[in-house]
């Protein structure tokens, strides 16, 4: 019988040669490249990555404490600033500033500087408002590109503002973002000494 | 022996199959509670973007399906293609890309706007070729061209883009976007940038494992084709991800996507005249001249050309005898693509020359009352009424200049 790419060359194409065989070994292929992506990347990234911190609740000089998330590294040399990473995001939690301000008024020139930054391709949500498991009122804004996500939260206390911020590759966001929010809602703050 | 065992990539006896399916469950596992989270944490936008995107992801598969050059793949096969962009693609993507974000950092201390540029290429580029090469290794999915591979790696690429593009709807709406952002996302996404996105991507590498399966060269030209096609995927892929050319969305996506496109048109073309040259020598030495002479192919051998002669034998014959011919051009094209995927003599080539010979009656029939019903002044006129003879085509089927 002719078939019509066996050419000139009579070699037959593998799409023949493989009617009528068991298919063991294409299946071991195929299940192998899988697990370098299920297994071996994520094991490589679990290897590299720097010590998650072994405490209930972690608190800065500046007298911010919050719960890690699981599973993220800590940056334990910064005294100020907390900072937490993990498959590419970071998290970092700023000292507490003072503010007459509202959180309305807080967040308004970030939206402003996002929205109007072109280059950046933000997409940017509307202020989120809630309350964190302390009772302070806190705002998340969220933007984000086609490659990236920015967070920003700030958290109010007694006429003190606390900014964190998530860098993260969109890939990331959907694990990413759980975790943070769940950071900014552990949040104790007390100025000036330990919560 | 060439004929597979099954009609379709569904083949119980392929062990491929199966680590297909379990690939399939794991990505199913990771990925649908993040796409329940979209749906039910904000209600409105995510409904609103579930329904945008399934209509894009139908409308588009549907249409791909159907402007085909010649073949009518197999629908299952089809399906098993796009559900795997759908679901497997991204749910194993979901594992993998924040695990190689995170080495890239691990690895140089920071962050960096290039990460994804190069942590999405590397995961999700390789993600939908493996689809695409599980296809290539079940015998009854019938990946025997590069056709066969760039229509099958659109498909993956296309079911990707999907959910990709769903879930970044809703990941930020659930965040206290309204539904008009969600809108803006689907007209930016699906058409700004979505033209030249995955499944042109994934096209491109497609096309390169059909090559691999179905070319006849030695191994290493097959495999340098292979890699160049990856690689360019890659970096195309890399360089759209890229914070290069940063110059706001719309002119940023255009300029990005330009020789994403030509890559794309380019391997299209190509794709077309590999396929069109296996189909003439079937007609020239496979398929007896008696169901599909290389003349015949002539007729059949553009989508243009193809309609032309329906559109003549509508002016000659009527629209009930154009649709017949329609039929009779489509069993003919499925002629020579059962009797080169499956062999002359195979029980879908013995199936499509019955058809053959039901259209051309068909055919005959019509065009013979076609000519009873017409004056007798228009019988002898230009383009006559004189029936063609469905068993050589009708002066319509060889427009001058198209030889």
């Amino acid at each position: 019988m002719f078939l019509a790419e066996t050419g000139p060359t009579g070699r037959i194409p593998l799409a023949i040669r493989l009617v009528g065989r068991n298919g063991v070994a294409g299946a071991v292929i195929v299940g192998l490249i899988a697990l370098v992506y299920l297994v071996g990347i994520p094991a490589l990234d679990a290897a590299l990555r720097g010590p998650a911190i072994d405490a209930s609740r972690v608190t800065s000089s500046s007298g911010i404490s919050v719960v890690p998330p699981e599973g993220w590294a800590y940056d334990p040399d910064s005294e100020t600033f907390q900072v937490f990473t993990q498959a590419g995001a970071t998290i970092i939690v700023a000292p507490a500033l003072p503010s007459d301000g509202t959180l309305e008024e807080a967040v308004a020139p970030t939206q402003e500087q996002l929205a109007s930054d072109e280059g950046g391709q933000w997409v940017v949500s509307e202020p989120q408002y809630f309350t964190t498991r302390a009772g302070d009122r806190a705002v998340l804004l969220a933007a984000q590109n086609p490659t990236d996500a920015q967070l920003l939260w700030i958290v109010e206390h007694e006429g003190w503002h606390v900014r964190v911020v998530m860098n993260a590759p969109a890939a990331s966001l959907e694990t990413a973002f759980g975790s943070a929010q769940e950071l900014v809602e552990s949040m104790r703050i007390q100025p000036g000494g330990a919560p | 022996m060439i004929a597979p065992r099954t009609a379709s990539a569904i083949d119980v006896r392929s062990p491929v199959m199966w680590v297909g399916a379990a690939l399939f469950l794991i990505g199913a596992v990771r990925l649908l509670p993040a796409v329940f989270r979209s749906l039910t944490e904000a209600p409105g936008p995510g409904l609103l973007a579930f329904t945008l995107w399934s209509a894009y992801g139908i409308v588009g598969a549907l249409l791909i399906y159907r402007f085909e050059m010649f073949e009518r793949r197999s629908l299952r096969t089809t399906a098993v293609a796009f559900v795997s962009g759908l679901v497997l693609v991204p749910g194993i993507a979901m594992v993998a890309s924040p695990a190689l974000h995170g080495i890239l950092v691990s690895l140089r201390g920071s962050a960096s706007d290039w990460d994804s540029a190069i942590a999405a290429p590397l995961v999700e580029e390789p993600l939908k070729l493996l689809v695409v090469l599980a296809l290539a290794l079940i015998p009854g999915a019938r990946m025997r061209s590069a056709s066969d591979g760039l229509f099958f790696g659109v498909m993956v690429g296309l079911g990707f883009q999907v959910t990709e593009n769903f879930l970044y709807s809703t990941q930020w709406s659930a965040q206290g976007a309204d539904p008009q952002l969600v809108l803006q996302t689907f007209i930016l996404r699906g058409f700004v940038t979505g033209l030249w996105s995955h499944a042109t991507y994934a096209a491109i590498t497609g096309a390169a494992i059909g090559y691999f399966f179905g070319s006849t060269r030695d191994l290493r030209t097959r495999s340098l084709v292979l890699a160049f096609a990856l690689g360019a995927a890659m970096l195309l892929h890399g360089f759209f991800n890229s914070p290069l050319l940063q110059l706001g969305v719309v002119p940023s996506a255009i300029l990005k996507g330009i020789p994403v496109l030509l890559l794309g048109l380019a391997t299209l073309r190509w794709v077309h005249m590999r396929e069109r040259r296996a189909l003439r020598a079937d007609a020239r030495d496979l398929v007896p001249d008696e169901h599909v002479s290389p003349d015949d192919f002539d007729g059949l051998v553009t989508r243009r050309v193809r309609r032309r002669n329906r559109r003549i034998m509508t002016d000659r014959f009527g629209p009930t005898a154009a649709l017949a011919f329609a039929r009779l051009q489509r069993a003919q094209l499925d002629t020579l693509i059962t009797a080169h995927d499956d062999g002359v003599g195979s029980a879908r080539y013995v199936q499509a020359v019955q058809e053959l010979r039901f259209a051309k009656k068909d055919l005959r029939a019509e065009v013979e009352a076609a000519a009873a019903a017409q004056p007798p002044a228009m019988a002898g006129g230009p383009g006559g009424a004189t029936p063609p003879d469905p068993e050589t085509p009708p002066a319509g089927q060889r427009p001058a200049g198209e030889r």
